[in-house]
């Protein structure tokens, strides 16, 4: 059965129990009334049937006064009998008035609106310091909230706070809050909150996997003080730092998104935030990772991979987004007689100036010039037992070459030794606006080194 | 100290002074890599290559191969001297480069320059096999062998032994 609206569902002394000495309202499962409650305007419908036809309630004063249709009052020292009924009504709220008409205790009715799966379960939070308490039943809401009570009804005003959350693995996470739905203090009456999820393609890692790398060394931080960033040349601040670990995107999205879901604290800095309640940090338009402004500024991902930083948005302590020139990528993939050997060491040159200045620096020349990475740090170092390295460089920007350089392919020499494995080996490529520029260095196995 | 000195811009592998033996695989190749690995210098093209060193049976290996490429050339140090290079070295693109490993010195000095090639196969087993023991044996077998045990006509110890016994007959210390 259904949410009950016609109150001819509603059984007295089965399904709705009319307690005149309590004197108390009580709702049970039973009959036509399932979880799925009955409609708080269908009760007082039934309460009027109830009170025109029976000669005992006719006796007493009636209980409940409405307001509108999703709004009423309890009155003449009426209440409902526990919150298993109060949690079996929907769509509406009330307020427990005293005689002399003061509230005592509001309800606001919270119904979301929107599709999320039958077994999501919604949670609340209604002070920023509170803890997150899930709705009675999975699935879309439709459930009365406690948001006042006297001192002699639990001494809390949480009218003016209330955040509605949805966070489901695989599933993309909805939230609402107030000012969502332009409220700014709750009444007791139903508000609807704009809340759907839906698959989350992006999430491929189940739970247990984020004690691996590259999650596990993964962190989030929360920073009191501003930290700046250098994009494209200028710094921005920021105040959340994720340490993305070398993570690809997707990787790092799903570590955070996997932190909100924790109902433990999740800063690895000094602050305390606990995940379940904080706001997101993270969204993914299409194949591009946007950072988000939070309450304390903004979001910066550090250690990501360079092949990612073309769809990286970050948005800084202004709300601003910020983002890096193209930065191409080039993988350099190593042989096993370069990975085996310790000393072993690469080098990108340019291969020549010819779209810049043209002044004869070319490779093989005491004036070759070596690139430098998006960091403007020179693509030299140790292969270390790598099968491949990625390097960055700026695309738009690097005008080493010359000014009219920039965003020009450019032309690059890739060398390679080591000493006891590796011999000398050299390799040409270009470095196109894209990701996927690749050189491979194979150097031939040295059988004729000595250092004796 | 290294035996040799590079210089990228000029393509050339220039002998220290004094330096009168060079052994290609250790003293310039292998200079050569670890002289690659420092700073910039691959920003010039490379000076050599090689082949060869591969293993065949047991400690043999098949006798290395050096190339000198992209015009590099050795230049001898400044004065008259006679310069040993042993290794098997040839210039890369000789039809470009010529066939001369070695270009003449700066000033006017007479260099004879000798190349010890081989095609052999290299035994690479380190060391002789013979140990400090061994060689205390040989010494104390030959220093402590009687004069009456030298017997045997033609060899080397009955030529020394006689030819003691007419010194001593000579000078009249004994019959």
């Amino acid at each position: 059965m259904a949410l009950l609206t016609d109150p001819d569902d509603l059984v007295d002394g089965v399904s709705i129990i009319i307690d005149t000495a309590g004197p108390t309202i009580e709702l049970v499962v039973a009959g036509n009334l399932t979880t799925e409650g009955v409609t708080i305007k269908c009760v007082y419908s039934k309460l009027k049937e109830l009170w025109k036809d029976n000669a005992d309630y006719i006796k007493y004063p009636f209980p409940m006064g409405p307001i509108t249709d999703e709004q009423f009052e309890m009155i003449n020292g009426w209440d409902w009998d526990g919150d298993v009924t109060r949690y079996l009504l929907r769509t509406g709220g009330w307020a427990l008035k005293d005689a002399s008409g003061v509230s005592q205790e509001e309800w606001a009715g919270v119904i979301t609106l929107g599709t999320i799966g039958a077994d999501d379960q919604a949670y609340f939070l209604q002070s920023s310091g509170g803890s997150v308490v899930n709705f009675q039943l999975t699935g879309p809401v439709n459930q009365a909230v406690k948001v006042y009570g006297d001192v002699s009804h639990g001494n809390f005003d949480y009218r003016d706070y209330l955040k509605v959350y949805c966070r489901i693995y695989q599933k993309t996470y909805a939230f609402s809050q107030l000012s969502d739905i332009g409220v700014i203090t709750l009444s007791y009456q139903a508000y609807r909150f704009p809340i759907a999820n839906a698959a989350d393609a992006k999430i491929t890692h189940n739970d247990a996997a984020m004690t691996d790398s590259p999650y596990s060394g993964m962190s989030l931080i929360w920073f009191t003080s501003a930290q700046q960033r250098d994009i494209g040349g200028n710094n921005y601040d920021f105040h959340v730092i994720v340490d993305g670990n070398q993570g690809t995107a997707e990787q790092v999205y799903e570590f955070v998104q996997y932190k909100l879901r924790q109902a433990t604290d999740i800063d690895d800095g000094a602050g305390t935030h606990i995940g379940k309640k904080t706001g997101s940090l993270l969204r993914f338009v299409g194949d591009t990772l946007y950072t988000l402004a939070v309450a304390e500024g903004g979001v910066f991902i550090d250690d990501y991979q360079d092949a990612d930083i073309n769809r990286l948005v970050f948005t800084d302590d202004t709300g601003n987004t910020r983002t890096f020139p193209y930065t191409a990528v080039l993988t350099l993939s190593y042989g096993d007689n370069l990975k085996n050997d310790a000393d072993a060491k690469y080098w990108v040159y340019f291969t020549n100036d010819d779209a810049g200045d043209n002044l004869g620096y070319d490779y093989g020349t005491s004036n070759a010039i070596l690139a430098w990475n998006a960091s403007n740090v020179s693509m030299t170092g140790l292969i270390s037992g790598n099968t491949s390295s990625q390097l960055s460089y700026a695309f738009d920007t690097n005008s080493q070459r010359g000014i009219s350089s920039t965003a020009v392919e450019a032309p690059v020499t890739t060398v390679a030794i080591g000493l006891n494995t590796g011999q000398f080996v050299k390799a040409t490529g270009i470095i196109a606006r894209s990701v996927s520029n690749a050189i491979s260095l194979v150097a031939p196995l040295e059988r004729n080194y000595s250092n004796e | 100290m290294d035996s040799v000195t590079f210089d990228g811009v000029e393509n050339l592998i220039i002998v220290n002074n004094g330096v009168v033996s060079l052994d290609v695989k250790a003293d310039i190749y292998s200079v050569w890599k670890q002289w690659m690995r420092e700073g910039t210098n691959t920003k010039f093209l490379p000076a050599l290559r090689t082949v060869g060193g591969d293993p065949t049976t047991g400690v043999n290996t098949v006798a290395p191969y050096f190339f000198l490429t992209n015009g590099w050339k050795i230049r001898p140090y400044e004065g008259n001297h006679t310069l040993n290079i042993s290794g098997n070295l040839f210039v890369d693109e000789s039809e470009i480069y010529g066939n001369n490993i070695v270009v003449p010195t700066l000033g006017s000095f007479q260099v004879l320059v000798n190349l010890s090639t081989t095609s052999d196969a290299t035994v690479v087993a380190t060391g002789s096999g013979v140990t400090t023991q061994d060689k205390t044996d040989i010494i104390d077998g030959v220093m402590n062998k009687s004069l009456e045990e030298i017997t045997e006509s033609g060899t080397f110890g009955e030529h020394v032994k006689n030819e003691l016994l007419t010194i001593k007959k000579f000078i009249g210390l004994s019959e």
